[in-house]
């Protein structure tokens, strides 16, 4: 079954060493890019498979067109905006359950022995209560390392209201978790 | 800069470290322990949101890719309509699924694009025997609107596959005669026109409808597939 593709080799060199650097492009922004862009999907849809799916769509449709990314610095907001298509894609197709966190823990419950694990996994459910508009941008400043007018573009918002957004997202969670710490004072 | 506007400076963004914000911090030590506290819950934010990455994600990266890239020059005639595809491929999922002359191509069928997509990605899949569980195949079938009740044999290979242009799942299964049956469950909006049955020299193949998708299974010649279509039908659950 296996086909002689590629047999032509000397009269297709130039059209090879396109291709080359294409591949090689390719591959440093699966290096450079792929983990933040699981982080980043994983938070989006909240399961480990469907952020892979989402991640592996994202990155065959930037093979296709990456002809279309001039700019390599702009290599990362692209990816994202890619992203985020595919994942409003996923929820226009509407074919498959939504994964509730509190079902499906963010951390594998084995992993809950030390007190930074337990502290991590209480932020993440932290995070998921906020509400989408107010997640993202924090999402995209932490994870991302977007700046304010970068979160701006990718979400077409305004730069104040991105920082509005980040503003009370940031106070949302502090105030939760220093209401916790003094909970857990109480408690101890 | 007085206290709230240093305040909601810092939480819009906590690294920032402009002039006025330093300054700030110097001339007050409340801003610089509101500072120094906000730095500490930001590290902590950090780890929260830096979920665990899947071992091999970028090398499975990789290989979805090294499926998808178009293969070299095609010498043969017969290979036009292999280009053509690529071609299609290329072009990417947006501009086939709304463009109606990509869409609507009538010189190839549903059928050719599986020959093609079998031809292309069986040296990558030929020997493979990764025994993806129910779940794992499950998974993948779900975006396109279908499941197994049980695996309908033995599965070497599940993926999601570039189907002229638009995503579509992609099974392997080692039939009993121990040769490799490629089983694709495409999207109706792939329109391609189809035909119940399809081969060439040396592959056969068979088109069937399900709910919201064809089921389109593709073995070599000899290769009994039409007990292996009820199978899988059998098992498929299309209620979801």
């Amino acid at each position: 079954m296996i086909l002689p593709f590629s047999r032509k080799k000397k009269s297709n060199s130039s059209v090879n060493s396109g291709m080359d650097t294409k591949q090689l492009r390719y591959e440093a922004l699966v290096q450079a890019f792929s983990r933040d862009l699981y982080r980043y999907a994983y938070w989006l849809c909240k399961d480990k498979q469907v952020a892979e799916d989402v991640v592996q769509e994202t990155f065959l449709r930037a093979w296709r067109s990456l002809d279309s990314l001039k700019d390599d610095k702009a290599a990362k907001s692209w990816l994202i905006t890619i992203l985020r298509r595919e994942n409003a894609r996923r929820f226009e197709r509407k074919q498959f359950d939504l994964v509730d966190i509190e079902d499906h823990s963010v951390a594998d419950q084995d992993a809950l022995s030390s007190e930074q694990e337990i502290e991590n996994e209480w932020l993440r459910r932290q995070i998921d209560k906020l509400s989408p508009e107010y997640r993202e941008p924090l999402l995209l400043q932490v994870i991302g390392g977007f700046s304010g007018e970068e979160i701006a573009e990718l979400l077409e918002l305004n730069k104040n209201t991105v920082m509005t957004r980040l503003f009370r997202a940031r106070n949302q969670l502090k105030d939760a978790f220093e209401k916790d710490e003094q909970r857990g004072q109480c408690n101890g | 800069m007085d206290e709230l506007e240093f305040r909601r400076q810092l939480y819009a963004n906590p690294r920032d470290r402009s002039d006025a914000l330093l300054a700030a911090i110097k001339d007050s030590p409340k801003n610089q322990k509101f500072y120094d506290e906000l730095q500490q819950f930001e590290g902590k934010l950090q780890r929260a949101m830096e979920v665990d990455v899947p071992d091999g994600l970028s090398e499975r990266l990789r290989l979805r890719q090294s499926f998808a890239a178009p293969p070299a020059k095609p010498k043969r005639p017969r290979w036009h309509m292999a280009l053509a595809a690529s071609v299609a491929f290329a072009m990417g999922i947006g501009v086939n699924t709304l463009n109606p002359f990509t869409a609507g191509e009538p010189s190839i069928s549903l059928g050719d694009v599986a020959l093609e997509h079998v031809y292309h990605a069986s040296p990558y899949i030929t020997g493979t025997d990764e025994q993806p569980s129910l779940q794992t195949v499950n998974a993948k079938l779900a975006r396109y609107g279908e499941a197994f009740e049980q695996l309908p044999g033995h599965v070497v290979f599940v993926n999601h596959c570039s189907y002229h242009g638009s995503p579509a799942f992609h099974m392997v299964m080692r039939s009993e005669q121990g040769n490799d049956v490629n089983v694709f469950v495409v999207p109706q909006t792939v329109d391609l026109p189809s035909s119940s049955a399809f081969s060439d020299s040396k592959m056969h193949g068979m088109v069937s409808q399900l709910s919201d998708a064809n089921l389109v299974i593709v073995g070599e010649k000899a290769e009994p597939l039409d007990g292996l279509l009820h199978k899988i039908k059998g098992q498929l659950n299309q209620s979801i």
